[in-house]
């Protein structure tokens, strides 16, 4: 029964990332201009014979349907082509940039989530409710750039505690990842709060309360669980949102990453490397969804043994 | 301190809501052992006066009281630090509906453990885990939990309403509290179970636990109180020992409300005070003319887990012109798939619906909308069935353009037809939100009527309602049907209701027809052994509670002779 749900489930993620791929080949097919002309540049002076040649190579001259069949089958054995642009495998050009997003995407998401968790539980009074509302209200509203900037000229430039641009090391990593774990924290630090708010209001708090427990005991006991369900899924789906690139602060910060080659493979109509950026967010996403999925019945009894 | 000190004593008790008071002046006294009921209807202030004696009324409610005791600590000046001492270990909160009651995301020997962690770790070494289980299964057996060591790994949802509710006793007895509040603690629950809860809280009360019990249900109260508050908007209307308010009420609400009550012995008179509807009729049909008739109805569903359930199992019935036929079964009984069916709403497996001599099942949607106007539905929750945005002459407009009635005549015919139920026309540019649960529905009522419909299906349409509004709803469905000669499908899984309301009765369970039968014949002389159990589940205010056999009577009787010595 498990194995069969298990099964249907793997059937609907295939199907999304086939769905995905499908778009992407589909777009390459209706940007108009001979990709040939792209790949050898608009300065290129070669002859009919060798355009002629690359199309041969590249099976461009095969009927489409030969070509997305030829496409499919690639992707499938992992292949996903060679840039245009930097003569090398995507593959390669995608994983070389993985590296700097995982670690900035699970640096914003584990700063955003301390922020939020304290930020929500400290505001279990009247007062630093308040006070909690308009910092969140403040994160969620400042754009990127400008907090990028704010934070720049204030620890680089004024007090030379991290570098300004570039760099590996962990203090190259602290400001783009606090700039972009600022609005999260301000998303993920509300929600906390509904969710407190919505399990003060059930019934069986008012039980738990009859039982004598303070407030301390019933936040551990009873409502950290019921307000951190619906964290669970948005912390996952904005993990998968990080994982294909942020461009604003990677292009701020002069960091490496996805966002960086997404946007050059776009600006110069690299296609292959945009069509495996296309599938990769798929899959993330279908991963992501899938983990979600295991997870939740494990934080909530009520979903255990439903079907799909 | 001896013996019968009282567990809690309240006087003259006032909660207020930003100067708002909602509490007059309670005073009452519970002593072990003996059981308080604490009586009234939605908004009399029972509930709070209950809260009061656990520091719980809700903010910003302030409570305030000439003498307020809990086993002869006086509570009214804790702090909630004070409070929380006393909460669990002095006093426990039984209250409505395990099912939210209980935190869901957690098991239900953690939280039958709580009260008992929270207490030791005040009073004395942490509780271990082996301990804590121990303690969880001797006390989930203690209120008749079978198996206790498997449910207590089992989640609320996973238990029935019965066990359940027991689970949330056990939740606050765990401690052994010298007061315990019950508040509505059977509402929830099918009859046969009530019995069951009510059987826990009566063996509980014998072991000497003070018991204020806290409920809207005089039927409940009498089988296990010992002395009954009756409570009406913030006010105590009438006190005194079970028998003597039941049988010899003195206050006036107190025998409206007795008189309100549906049963066998109230079939044919009315149930309220409002005066009979004026419903003037062109034509009414044929007396006992069969408008529908079902014939071995089957309705299966699919189960989450790939099986399938039958929900209605070979069913067979006519409504006939000017009668009643009341269905009464548990909840998961079928009674509600089987009202669909008969609305045309639900596609029968097998079996044949026919209304008024045509075929009604089996036929296509386009063929039954031009006759749906003949049989109607009115629902336990209205105002979920109106619009939210419409007003009331939406609500009467809609049903009545579906009937033909010019778009000039709908405001005059929708006030006629809310005169028919009983209400004022001033209501017509009111929003249902903003009325009360009767108005609600007699509108349903009304809508209804409006399509000129010959026969009507009711599903649990008077179980949301209190007693007196009730009351007041059955007899509009009374009138209605004498002056409309309308044949009745009445769903309820009140048997009070039924044996007032009902000409024929059915009984189901689990899908199946128990018995089925006149009413006389089938609520006086059962044959079924299931219908039996129904009926001898059903407690009779108003006589002798006696019939539950009290195995320690004598216990409640010297209670009253003390009182009277302080």
């Amino acid at each position: 029964m498990l194995l069969r749900r298990l099964l249907i489930r793997l059937m609907g993620a295939l199907v999304v990332v086939w769905g995905a791929a499908t778009l992407a080949f589909a777009v390459l097919k209706l940007v108009p201009g001979d990709p040939v002309d792209v790949m050898l540049g608009v300065n290129s002076t070669a002859s009919e014979d060798v355009r002629q040649q690359i199309r041969n190579d590249l099976g461009l001259d095969q009927p489409v349907i030969s070509q997305y069949l030829g496409y499919l089958g690639r992707l499938v054995t992992g292949d996903l082509g060679t840039s245009y642009r930097l003569q090398k495998p995507v593959a390669t050009v995608i994983t070389e940039q993985l590296g700097p997003t995982i670690t900035l995407a699970l640096a914003s998401i584990v700063i955003a989530l301390v922020l939020a968790i304290v930020v929500s539980v400290a505001a279990r009074g009247p007062i630093t409710r308040r006070i909690a509302e308009l910092l969140e209200l403040l994160a969620l509203s400042s754009p990127g750039f400008w907090t990028g900037l704010l934070l720049l000229t204030i620890f680089s430039f004024n007090l030379h505690w991290f570098p300004v641009t570039g760099g590996q090391g962990a203090r190259a990593l602290v400001l783009p990842a606090v700039t972009m774990a600022l609005p999260i924290a301000g998303i993920l630090s509300q929600l906390l709060r509904s969710g407190f708010d919505a399990a003060e209001r059930e019934p069986f708090t008012t039980s738990a309360r009859a039982r004598g427990l303070g407030p301390v005991r019933m936040f551990t006991r009873h409502h950290a669980r019921h307000g951190s369900l619906p964290v669970v899924t948005l912390t996952a789906y904005i993990m998968g949102s990080l994982l294909g690139g942020t461009v604003i602060v990677e292009q701020l910060f002069g960091r490496r990453g996805i966002g960086r080659i997404t946007l050059d493979a776009i600006t110069n109509r690299d296609l292959p490397v945009v069509m495996a950026l296309v599938v990769m967010a798929a899959v993330v996403f279908v991963v992501v969804n899938l983990i979600v999925d295991a997870l939740y019945p494990l934080l909530d009894a009520r979903l255990r043994g439903r079907s799909v | 301190m001896t013996e019968t000190s009282p567990a809690a004593v309240v006087e003259n008790l006032r909660v207020a809501f930003d100067g708002n008071e909602v509490v007059h002046g309670v005073s009452l006294e519970v002593r072990p052992g003996e059981c308080v009921a604490l009586v009234g209807e939605s908004g009399s202030g029972k509930t709070l006066t209950g809260r009061s004696l656990l520091g719980l009324v809700p903010p910003p409610g302030v409570v305030s009281s000439d003498r307020l005791e809990i086993d002869g600590t006086d509570v009214r000046d804790l702090s909630d630090r004070q409070w929380r001492t006393l909460r669990g270990a002095t006093v426990g909160l039984v209250s409505q509906d395990a099912l939210v009651s209980l935190d869901p995301l957690r098991t239900v020997g953690r939280e039958v453990s709580e009260a008992l962690e929270v207490q030791r770790s005040r009073t004395g070494p942490r509780l271990n885990r082996a301990e804590a289980r121990h303690a969880v299964a001797s006390e989930l057996d203690h209120v008749g939990m079978p198996d206790p060591a498997n449910r207590s790994r089992q989640y609320a949802h996973e238990l029935s309403g019965g066990l359940r509710q027991r689970a949330l006793v056990a939740a606050a007895t765990i401690t052994h509290p010298k007061l315990l509040i019950a508040d509505e603690p059977t509402t929830a629950l099918d009859r046969n179970v009530q019995v069951q809860v009510l059987q826990v809280l009566r063996e509980l009360k014998e072991e000497g636990t003070a018991l204020l019990l806290i409920s809207h249900d005089l039927a409940v109260v009498a089988t296990i109180a010992d002395r009954v508050v009756v409570m009406r908007n913030g006010e105590l209307v009438e006190t005194g020992a079970t028998d003597e308010v039941l049988q010899a009420p003195q206050h006036d609400y107190t025998r409206a409300m007795l008189k309100a009550l549906p049963s066998a012995a109230s079939r044919g008179r009315r149930l309220s005070d409002q005066p009979v509807l004026d419903l003037p009729v062109a034509e009414v049909p044929d007396p006992e003319r069969v408008l529908v008739e079902v014939t071995s109805v089957t309705q299966t569903f699919r189960t989450p887990d790939g099986g399938r359930m039958t929900a209605v199992d070979d069913i067979s019935l006519t409504l006939q012109a000017g009668r009643t036929l009341g269905v009464v079964g548990e909840s998961g009984s079928g009674k509600t798939t089987l009202g669909r069916v008969v609305l045309g709403l639900q596609q029968p497996d097998t079996g044949e619906v026919r209304l008024d001599g045509e075929p009604w099942s089996g036929v296509p949607e386009r063929q039954r909308r031009p006759r749906r106007h003949l049989i109607q539905a009115v629902y336990q929750d209205p105002l979920s069935s109106f619009t939210p945005r419409a007003t009331v002459i939406d609500v009467l407009a809609e049903a009545l353009a579906l009937s033909g009635v010019l778009r000039s005549a709908r405001r005059g015919r929708s006030a006629q037809l809310l005169e028919w139920v009983g209400l004022s026309p001033d209501l017509l540019d009111r929003r249902p939100v903003t009325m009360s649960g009767g108005q609600r529905q007699r509108l349903a009522i009304a809508r209804a009527l409006a399509r000129e419909p010959k026969v009507l299906v009711c599903d649990e349409p008077v179980s949301a309602l209190d007693v007196s509004v009730q009351a007041q709803v059955l007899d509009v469905f009374s009138d209605v049907q004498d002056q409309l000669g309308l044949a009745m499908l009445f769903i309820s899984h009140d048997l009070g209701v039924i044996q007032h309301i009902s000409d024929d009765v059915m009984v189901m369970n689990k899908g199946q027809v128990v018995e089925q039968g006149s009413a006389d014949q089938v609520l006086c002389d059962p044959q079924d052994p299931y219908t039996r159990s129904l009926l001898e589940a059903l407690p009779q205010p108003g006589i002798s509670p006696d019939n539950h056999a009290d195995p320690v009577p004598d216990q409640a009787d010297p209670v009253p002779d003390q009182e009277e010595q302080q």
